[in-house]
């Protein structure tokens, strides 16, 4: 039998907490050739001891006319800050790349594409009470492609997560547990209403949620925050947040993950619902852990 | 109240919030947006110092297909315009 230490991990019984929160995702446009835009705000005022921990960003590119035909690769810095207007300080930076082309493009010709992804942001506290604001660049002028983020900043009250002790990370890397990456459901997806939603009646072994990836054909502006969840129905209670920020002709569906897995114990049944926003269906990703 | 900051030299737009610094740099001057106050789908002019709605060629393809729809057409020129430049506003702000 190996021996690994206890270093925390998978964790239990604390949700996210989001900004923007119980609202739509905030988007910026990147400035052009590498000129920041203005700061936009996320937040006034926060309601407390926040500890940012994941950017859940979507980004959509345009391709105009003007950008068609050749190849666009603008490169994107993102920035976020705490201080009033006029006296940001960054806390966090994250770039992004596209590479597009459309060919053989008509004279009316626009491209869109958009995709989303969960990053990680160095922990810090936020005391209470103080403003949260975005700003974007990109490599490239706006005329030939522009680029536009959207996000939820997740995180935590001053308190970290509960972690559960029997699921060591270093273990885990070290294959001791042995799990099968898994979907649910496979071949098709579950739509998920403003009620909790099943997703999995009785789970056979211990599962590891990482995340979701979602199906949402509406062009308007669609963000979603999800609540995930363990209980019989009626009885659930929340484990962990995970949101889509969407925009107007640019929402994403990709994968939004969580810094730290869930665990789903044996015999619970796993079930989700929108907290925020917009119905959507959703295929969950887990680790599948042998008993 | 939400605020623009902006370049006092330049008129180029700083940042957009509810919350000021206090004192201002001096070279920054802030203008009053409104109680409530929504950026998505706009852009700082920096000749009247306010927002307008951003040049979209997506958002507005978008909207002229629906406003060059068969059943539409009775509806003038005119009366088009107004509704694209409010049909952009509601999808931007929704």
């Amino acid at each position: 039998m190996r021996q690994v230490p206890f270093d925390g991990w998978v964790k239990r019984n604390e949700a996210e907490l989001t900004y923007p929160r119980a609202a739509a995702g905030l988007s910026v446009a990147a400035g052009g050739t590498w000129g920041w835009s203005a700061y936009s705000q996320i937040v006034g005022s926060t309601t407390e001891d926040f500890i940012p921990t994941w950017l859940n960003l979507s980004v959509k590119a345009a391709i105009p006319v003007a950008g068609a035909g050749a190849l666009q690769n603008p490169v994107i810095e993102y920035e976020v800050a705490t201080g009033p207007a006029g006296t940001e300080v960054p806390f966090a930076r994250h770039t992004e790349g596209v590479w597009a082309i459309l060919q053989n493009p008509g004279t009316a010709t626009n491209g869109l594409l958009a995709w989303s992804r969960s990053v990680p942001v160095g922990p810090t506290l936020i005391p209470q009470g103080k403003r949260i604001a975005h700003r974007a660049r990109q490599s490239v002028a706006g005329s030939t492609a522009q680029t536009t983020i959207i996000t939820y900043i997740m995180g935590y009250d001053k308190n970290t997560p509960v972690m559960y002790s029997p699921y060591s990370y270093r273990g885990h890397l070290a294959g001791i547990h042995k799990p099968m990456s898994q979907t649910e459901p496979s071949g098709a997806v579950v739509a998920v209403g403003t009620a909790w939603t099943q997703v999995i009646g009785t789970t056979a072994r211990d599962l590891l949620i990482w995340g979701a990836s979602r199906d949402i054909s509406s062009v308007t502006a669609a963000s979603a925050i999800v609540s995930l969840g363990v209980g019989a129905a009626g009885s659930e209670v929340q484990q962990a947040t995970i949101a889509f920020p969407g925009v107007l002709l640019g929402n994403s569906n990709g994968i939004m993950s969580l810094r730290n897995p869930i665990l789903i114990k044996k015999g619970e049944r796993f079930a989700a619902k929108i907290a925020t926003g917009a119905t959507s269906n959703f295929m969950f990703l887990y680790e599948s852990v042998p008993a | 109240m939400w605020y623009a900051v902006y370049d006092k030299s330049t008129n180029g737009l700083v940042s957009v919030g509810e919350v000021v610094a206090n004192p201002l740099a001096s070279h920054l001057a802030t203008k009053e947006l409104g109680e409530a106050f929504n950026q998505a789908g706009k852009v700082w002019d920096v000749v009247t110092l306010s927002f307008k709605i951003a040049n979209d060629p997506f958002v507005e393809s978008f909207v002229d297909k629906i406003l060059n729809l068969p059943e539409l057409a009775s509806l003038s020129l005119n009366i088009k315009t107004t509704l694209k430049g409010k049909l952009i506003k509601i999808l931007f702000e929704g």
